[in-house]
């Protein structure tokens, strides 16, 4: 024992051992014979190729990673099937930044950059064309259905009574609301799908949850480690060159977000575009906010990535037509009273907006579109937030995936229309409502029987076209394994016993 | 910064780093206590990071929670204040000079991220002046030089040779 401390005192090394190593090493020896070495005729360069990989722009990205980011184009391009994308886009276990909605007062703007999409006020031009064209007798529909809905809201309200059934009042008013709602959109859907076979052919779903990632371009920023490990700091240092590029510059991060999203209704065909690509809108400037997620509150962490569109592969209904949010959702209460009635709009905004983007996104993630290929059509979704008497209107056109790129070297920007504050009636009193707002129905008729088109383009570009769709499965459950037994005679090699 | 690992030992502290003594608790009827100078302390510091014109960094004490530093910025400076987060730091390594190793830590602190309301901005002061161009040229000169002082005490066995041959 005591030799070996002996031993350990003598041999130990300073810190700086590197710095004074070179006067341990052997010194060198020159001298004026040269070795003649055999020459090689065939000599082997390296491929030439040019400076910058074709087909794009590339902006402020250096060479080498967009020669990396090119590389895996066409790595993802050979990939067969949507399961094989999304499993290797999400196989890297690095930090990505959680954003979550309906946490942080004053956080629309640092969304609005994140996501690149424009607010505009007020609803599209389609709305507004459906009562011209004559697609919808509305005035006969609605005098139809006021009755039926006016007398589901004076039932939901007076005549039912379920104040001993639920203790807490958050999930009591969560309960009230989406009864509420059901109350109004059911018997809609109900008399619109006798008239329109695409209604019929919907899904209604309830308490979807839906997940999506993408990687944003930013400014530089410095990257502090608030965590306590101080080995893993030292380790990552070496695993650097082998990340993918992502992960490798410091101006690009990898952000996810997830809902829970109350009620959605999914059809067969995509929606119309609501403005084509060449608008001003789609190429206007955006608010930016460019800062790191940890000084806005968020939070850096080891999380599983996924992309979740709230339905199966090889579902019939693809395509979103309409999700619908509560607005007096118990967090957003909570930030409403801790912050004022200025921030609630906001945060309320920030919410239809973000859930709206998520869900487009693994939409468009399931018909073979992701961060590296870009999308040749636009996806678009409806949003309604309600409480079943306020009633608040978004509209979402997704017109990039190509986040990642500098503003100049991508224009494209995602559009967000909202229209706040749509009160359907003013009061319920003695168990009657009051106020029957005819306009604020209308819109809402004309959200739900907004009609999918046959787009006339190919809606799965980049999923190779010889072998059957998951839509056109039909054998979903694999074959039993089959057990082949061969025999075979054993010949020996006689003449080695001999 | 003070360390008070090393001081673990001894009974003194410095009064600003001291636990703060529990608040008796309250019950109904009795008479409410009031502490007009309380131990809490707000240090305000550069942010590390790019950081919005509404909002503030702090370096607090470590007890203080976030309504507490709401409080004190709302009641004393008459502040309007939104938001407030707060989390905690790592203190720095302290190494050992010639050998290398850590000996100990520096304390950790808690830092809080103020959020102003009513549209109130602020501008951490740029409190040293900015160095002259002439002042800048001579540093990165003095960095140069020490660069090649280091180059040739590591050739000093091949003095003898000229320097494209070392």
């Amino acid at each position: 024992m005591a030799a070996s401390l002996v031993r350990s005192r003598f041999i130990k090394f300073p810190p700086n051992f590197l710095y004074y190593s070179c006067y341990f090493t052997n010194r060198r020896h020159y001298s004026a014979q040269v070795q003649l070495q055999e020459e090689v005729k065939e000599v082997e360069y390296p491929p030439i190729k040019p400076r910058w990989p074709p087909g794009q722009v590339w902006g402020e990205l250096s060479e080498k990673n967009a020669w990396k980011i090119y590389d895996e184009t066409q790595n993802i391009m050979t990939m067969p099937t949507v399961e094989e994308r999304i499993k290797h886009l999400t196989s890297n276990e690095n930090k990505i930044a959680l954003l979550r909605t309906r946490i942080n007062p004053k956080n629309l703007q640092y969304f609005q950059d994140r996501t690149k999409t424009n607010l505009v006020d007020g609803l599209p031009d389609v709305y507004s064309s459906m009562e011209k064209d004559g697609v919808l007798d509305l005035d006969a529909v609605v005098t139809r259905l006021r009755p039926i809905i006016i007398d589901g809201i004076e039932m939901e309200h007076d005549k039912l009574e379920r104040s001993r059934l639920f203790w807490a009042k958050s999930a009591k008013d969560m309960i009230a609301t989406r009864l509420l709602l059901k109350q109004t959109l059911l018997p809609i859907r109900g008399y619109l799908s006798g008239q329109n076979a695409h209604m019929q052919r919907s899904r209604f779903d309830e308490n979807v949850r839906v997940v999506a990632f993408w990687d944003k371009y930013g400014e530089k920023h410095k990257r502090i480690e608030n965590d306590y490990n101080r080995n893993a700091r030292r380790r990552r240092k070496k695993d650097e060159d082998d990340k993918p590029v992502m992960f490798n510059e410091p101006y690009l991060y990898r952000f996810q977000a997830d809902e829970m999203v109350p009620i959605q209704i999914r059809v067969e065909n995509p929606l119309p575009e609501f403005v084509p690509l060449n608008n001003e809108l789609c190429l206007g400037d955006y608010p930016h906010c460019d800062y790191s997620p940890i000084v806005m509150g968020f939070r850096r962490v080891k999380e599983k990535q996924a992309c979740v569109p709230g339905f199966n592969l090889g579902d019939p209904c693809e395509f979103g037509l309409l999700s619908i949010l509560f607005s007096n959702d118990s967090a957003l209460m909570y930030l409403k009273k801790c912050y004022g009635d200025l921030q609630y709009k906001e945060a309320l905004i920030a919410y239809g907006l973000m859930t709206s983007f998520i869900w487009t996104v693994s939409q468009a993630h399931y018909q073979g579109f992701n961060t590296f290929l870009e999308l040749t059509y636009p996806f678009t979704t409806q949003t309604i937030a309600a409480d079943g008497q306020n009633f608040s209107f978004f509209a979402y056109q997704l017109n990039t995936l190509h986040l990642w790129k500098s503003d100049e070297a991508n224009p494209r920007r995602n559009l967000c229309w909202a229209s706040l504050d749509n009160k359907l009636y003013d009061k319920v009193e003695n168990g009657k409502v009051k106020g029957f707002n005819d306009d604020v129905f209308k819109t809402l008729l004309k959200f739900v029987s907004l009609k999918p088109v046959d787009r006339g383009v190919d809606l799965r570009p980049y999923l190779p076209k010889g072998k059957p769709l998951p839509v056109d499965c039909k054998e979903y459950i694999p074959k039993t394994v089959e057990k082949i037994i061969v025999e075979e005679k054993i010949i020996y090699d006689e003449s080695r016993s001999n | 910064m003070y360390v008070t690992r090393i001081l673990a030992g001894r009974s003194w502290i410095p009064l600003w780093k001291r636990k703060i003594p529990p608040y008796p608790v309250y019950v109904q009827g009795n008479p409410q206590n009031r502490i007009f100078l309380p131990m809490f302390w707000m240090k305000m510091v550069k942010p590390e990071l790019k950081t919005p014109p509404d909002s503030v960094q702090f370096i607090v004490h470590p007890q203080m929670s976030r309504l507490d530093v709401k409080q004190y910025l709302e009641k004393i400076y008459k502040v309007p204040v939104l938001n407030v987060r707060t989390s905690m730091r790592q203190g720095k390594d302290i190494t050992h000079p010639s050998d290398g190793h850590i000996i100990t830590r520096e304390d950790d602190y808690k830092v809080a991220f103020v959020q102003l309301s009513d549209g109130q901005t602020f501008e951490f002061p740029n409190i040293f002046i900015d160095k002259s161009p002439d002042e800048k040229d001579m540093e990165l000169m003095h960095k140069v030089e020490a660069r090649g002082k280091k180059k040739y005490e590591r050739q000093y066995d091949r003095a003898s040779l000229p320097p494209w041959f070392r």
